[in-house]
């Protein structure tokens, strides 16, 4: 995601990223690897509790899930993964983007 | 477990701190820009 940040960026997209660590943990990591995004230690996993995001015990803890939020605040894509490689190309999402800025336009 | 969220609802409300200590709301992108929401599995 981050070697397309831009092009989200263009589209209109903000991308929070949201994590089970702890702050000092989650930080050191955001720093060492210069995210462009905007990151948040959801440590008590309320936010990811309260989205719905599933722990597999089986498969050794959280499930990543992206979910777009579009900017009347409404649920447009809510993709939960089943494994850790499981979530949606950035291709597909640029383009609902696309068609979320096109319905803008058309209102 | 919690009950997942689904497309069409409205996107739960919350408050949380970034990285830089700042307390960010969903709703300050509200009528600015579209949010991406990336739920990781943590640091590996």
């Amino acid at each position: 995601m981050r070697e397309d940040y831009d092009k989200f960026v263009e589209r209109d997209a903000e991308i929070l990223v949201i994590g089970p660590e702890g702050p000092r943990r989650f930080k050191q990591v955001w720093e060492a690897e210069r995210y462009p995004f905007v990151g948040f230690a959801d440590y008590r996993h309320t936010v990811a509790d309260r989205y719905g995001q599933e722990v597999k015990l089986r498969k050794l803890g959280r499930m990543p899930a992206l979910l777009i939020v579009d900017k009347r605040g409404v649920i447009r894509l809510a993709h939960f993964g089943d494994d850790m490689a499981d979530i949606p190309k950035n291709k597909d999402v640029l383009a609902l983007l696309d068609r979320l800025n096109q319905e803008e336009v058309a209102q | 477990m919690a009950e997942r969220v689904s497309v069409g609802q409205a996107a739960p409300v919350f408050e949380l701190t970034d990285v830089q200590g700042n307390a960010v709301r969903l709703s300050d992108y509200r009528g600015e820009r579209h949010v991406l929401l990336v739920f990781t599995r943590g640091f590996m």
